[in-house]
């Protein structure tokens, strides 16, 4: 059941000892106007870019935002490239290699037509499996700079921004798997703030970002997943 | 659309059907429906069991025997070796013993030996097997594994093993069988997707993919009753003894197998064939984080408008929508809450209204409250003080409401007072107090239903307000303490005022607020003020407020309220306004 949901509350979040925020990239305006409003909060972004073969597009970025490329989808690739952006990028102020203090996945936009019925993308599966990698091996990074501040775990899928309830929309179904995994990672690192966020795939990119920004200010701990549609903010709980 | 009821000539496919709980619930529905049944599961059944292992029930007795017979034949018993050999006994003789009931419940079974992850070889060996029971008319996705592990242990192999038998095994089994040929489809899910669950990243994503999976078949198959069933932890297959002993200890409740399966059959009920994901049983979550000594201070804002909260609307004084007291209180209170999952409000105590609230569009778009954490006791009981700020066009600060906040794990039980067992006959209908205007409030505050009676002392109520829609509650949600009722509680004190002939009255300080259990709405409530100090320009007095029963919900304390005669007017324009 649906229960509508007001607009956050906004708390002031002291700026990161670990401003290295990771956002991978959905090949849409969406990862670059998030990654500017990241930058602009004080973050340094990191876009990480998955193989043209899983999204072909890669977005534009702003000066300022770094880019890294996936170039396969293996693990042992990915623990590389997450040392070198940490290695690269995450140098603190006072000159100690500070961690990686954000990850946010912004899942590519999978939807299909009405003929196509329920569609298991290889490309979705794949990338399912790669953020599960991500959280495993960022896991170090994320729980430590929780010590200093508030850490992230963010992901966004754009099912129908009402947790696929509306029967409307035909979107990949692998992306719901981004819910699964985030709201566990809540319950093992409990001081990581750890959200899934559900968009809908028509929200505009500029109001999409915002909708993420005031989610990571979001004062209220006990919400683990939150959807934006026409129906505005929502939460999915079991009816009584 | 007719919708089908299954009969004897149903055939349901069943992967995981085997043996489990899929098995205790393919059971039930077979003595329910003698239809008739393919099972899947990898294991294969053992024509006949060796002639040392026959009728050995006893586990250890059992592993005794396998490591006699492997040294008979020369063989090392290492304990892997021996478990393995185990696990095939006794997993063949639970398929042969889900057969056998089926068999004598009437209802035609077969069991294949195949893995759902292998789509040629499962085409394969479905063929066959229809050709003799008949085209499937529905599915059950029972098959599942776990490799339960924290996320930075997981390997990829666990992934695909976990996710492959759920999510890949439907994939199959809708390719082999086209939806459309279906009347039934159950996806065995977990309260592991639908809440998350520790240890089981994997498992995790896999059940959530089922669960919006269904939805999905239900946008392409709207005549196929499809449904993903949440399934809380049962007292059988993946929950072992020892898991069952922790659940205790947390306060989880497992399923019984008679339960469960009877959950299942009335799921399949035409009634229900529009829900598409259901969750059945206790969410698996860890207990609340333990309190470190820290204490930490946060400063958290809030924009308000009237739009954004429709339920201001029915608390205007004087032409002017203001913000109940008690929406203040649940303002402070919530912004606690919210910080310390798992922790229940108890108390506020010294609440101020300082500069309550009032929208006649000169009042501050952005709210700002400055929570403090001032004590922790024990990992039981965080205490905080919460100031409630904003500031004016001059730059200068305005204090609206301040007051301290106490959380705990666990609630005292709830003492009982029979105020309902005071009840006489003489009763007064608490609705005409608004309307004669007594009470300014409009529907969404009308809770006082009936005065049963009133003195100089003292006044008994029955409240009552109907659940409210949350979108009407906007930024002031009733959950951790119910702002609308509360208010309700304190209206209580202008109806007294009136009986005496007095002023009205407004809400200035509340020495403190005692919850043992949020206030309900759609439930009658009894509530006694007793009023403890009065004089001609204020007035101090007390409400306690219980069910039926007794139970105690709420109690305020030291709730002053200024009396003016300027109030009774400002209620009174409201009057004159509308008329
Ligand atoms: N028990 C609970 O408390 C609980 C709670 C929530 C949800 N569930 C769900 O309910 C279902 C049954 O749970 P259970 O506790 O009864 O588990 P179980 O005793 O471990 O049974 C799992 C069944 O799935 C079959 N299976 C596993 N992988 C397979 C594959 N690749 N191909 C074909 N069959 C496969 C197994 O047979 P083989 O080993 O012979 O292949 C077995 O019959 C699972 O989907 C589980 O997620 C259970």
């Amino acid at each position: 059941m649906l229960k509508p949901l007001p607009d956050p509350d906004w708390l002031d979040v002291p700026r990161p000892t670990s401003p290295v925020c990771i956002l991978t990239d959905d090949g849409s305006p969406m990862t670059t106007k998030l990654a500017d409003s990241l930058t602009h909060q004080g973050w340094k972004v990191v876009v990480l870019s998955f193989p043209v073969t899983i999204v072909p597009r890669k977005s534009a970025l702003s000066p300022g935002v770094e880019r890294v490329i996936l170039e396969d989808m293996s693990e042992t690739h990915l623990q590389t490239q997450l040392t070198t952006i940490a290695t690269r990028y995450g140098v603190g102020d006072h000159g100690r290699g500070s961690e990686i203090g954000a990850f946010i996945h912004l899942n590519p936009l999978f939807s299909f037509s009405r003929q196509a019925g329920l569609v298991y993308d290889v490309a979705e599966r794949a990338i399912a499996k790669c953020v599960f990698l991500i959280a495993k091996h960022l896991k170090p990074s994320l729980t430590t700079a929780a010590q200093t501040g508030r850490s992230y775990f963010l992901t966004v899928a754009r099912l129908d921004g009402v947790f696929g309830t509306s029967h409307e929309v035909n979107f990949g179904a692998i992306g719901a798997g981004l819910f699964g995994l985030t709201k566990t990672l809540n319950q093992e690192w409990t001081q990581v703030f750890c959200r899934a966020i559900d968009l809908a795939p028509r929200l505009d990119p500029e109001v999409s970002a915002q909708c993420i920004l005031a989610e990571m200010h979001d004062p209220n701990l006990s919400l683990m997943e939150v959807g934006y549609s026409s129906q505005g903010r929502v939460a999915l709980i079991a009816q009584t | 659309m007719v919708l089908a009821k299954i009969n004897t000539s149903s055939v349901f496919l069943v992967s995981g059907g085997g043996r489990g709980i899929t098995a205790e619930c393919v059971i039930r529905l077979a003595q329910k429906y003698q239809c008739r049944w393919i099972l899947l599961g990898r294991s294969r059944i053992a024509d006949a069991e060796p002639a040392w292992a026959e009728g050995c029930t006893d586990p250890a007795d059992l592993k005794k025997r396998i490591m006699q017979a492997m040294q008979a034949q020369g063989e090392k018993p290492t304990p892997m070796a021996v478990q393995k050999q185990f696990n095939a006994i006794t997993t063949s003789r639970d398929i042969r013993k889900t057969l056998e009931t089926l068999q004598n419940i009437g209802s035609p079974a077969e069991y294949v030996s195949v893995d759902v992850t292998d789509l040629a070889t499962l085409k394969e060996e479905l063929a066959p097997v229809v050709d003799r029971m008949g085209a499937i008319t529905g599915v059950i996705h029972g098959a599942g594994n776990l490799a339960d592990k924290w996320i930075e242990n997981k390997t990829e192999q666990d992934f695909e093993n976990v996710y492959a038998t759920k999510v890949q095994g439907l994939d199959n089994l809708i390719h082999c069988i086209p939806i459309g040929q279906l009347d039934h489809l159950v996806l065995f899910s977990s309260v592991a997707g639908f809440f998350g669950s520790a240890g089981q990243a994997d498992y995790a994503i896999a059940n959530e993919i089922l669960n919006k999976s269904a939805h999905l078949i239900k946008l392409h198959h709207p005549e196929c009753h499809v449904v993903s069933i949440n399934w809380g932890p049962w007292d059988s297959g993946m929950v072992t003894p020892e898991l069952k002993r922790a659940f205790a200890r947390r306060g989880i409740e497992v399923i019984p197998i008679e339960v469960g399966t009877q959950m299942l059959v009335n799921e399949l009920n035409a009634r229900y064939h529009d829900q598409a994901q259901v969750v059945i049983g206790s969410p698996i979550v860890p207990p609340p984080a333990d309190l470190d000594g820290e204490l930490r201070s946060y400063r958290i804002r809030r924009r308000l408008t009237v739009e954004a909260n429709p339920f201001l609307r029915d608390h205007v004084i004087g032409g002017n929508p203001v913000l109940p007291a008690t929406c203040a209180a649940n303002w402070l209170i919530s912004l606690c809450t919210q910080l310390h999952p798992g922790y229940l409000f108890s108390s506020l105590e010294n609440f101020k209204v300082l500069k309550g609230i009032v929208f006649d569009g000169t009042q501050a778009k952005e709210f700002v409250a400055d929570v403090q954490e001032v004590g922790k006791t024990h990992s039981e009981e965080v205490h905080f003080e919460v100031r409630l700020w904003s500031e004016q066009d001059n730059g200068k600060i305005r204090f609206h409401y301040s007051g301290q906040v106490k959380l705990r794990q666990e609630l005292s039980p709830p003492p009982v007072h029979l105020i309902s067992k005071f009840a006489t006959n003489s009763t007064k209908s608490g609705l005409s107090y608004y309307q004669d205007k007594t009470l300014f409030h409009g529907a969404t505050f009308q809770g006082i239903r009936e005065v049963l009676e009133a003195d100089d002392r003292q006044l008994r109520v029955q409240c009552y307000l109907p659940s409210l829609n949350p979108r009407h509650q906007g930024q002031f949600l009733a959950d951790a303490f119910n702002p609308y009722m509360a208010d309700v509680l304190i209206q209580t004190v202008l109806i007294w005022l009136k009986e005496q002939h007095q002023s009205g009255a407004l809400p200035t300080e509340i020495q403190q607020i005692t919850q043992f259990k949020p206030l309900p709405f759609d439930r009658p409530i009894f509530a006694l003020m007793e009023t403890k100090v009065k004089t001609s320009t204020s007035i101090i007095y007390n409400v306690t407020a219980c069910d039926e029963d007794g139970t105690i919900y709420l109690h305020l304390s030291g709730v002053k309220a200024t009396i003016s005669d300027r109030l009774s007017q400002l209620f009174g324009t409201l009057v004159s306004s509308h008329s």
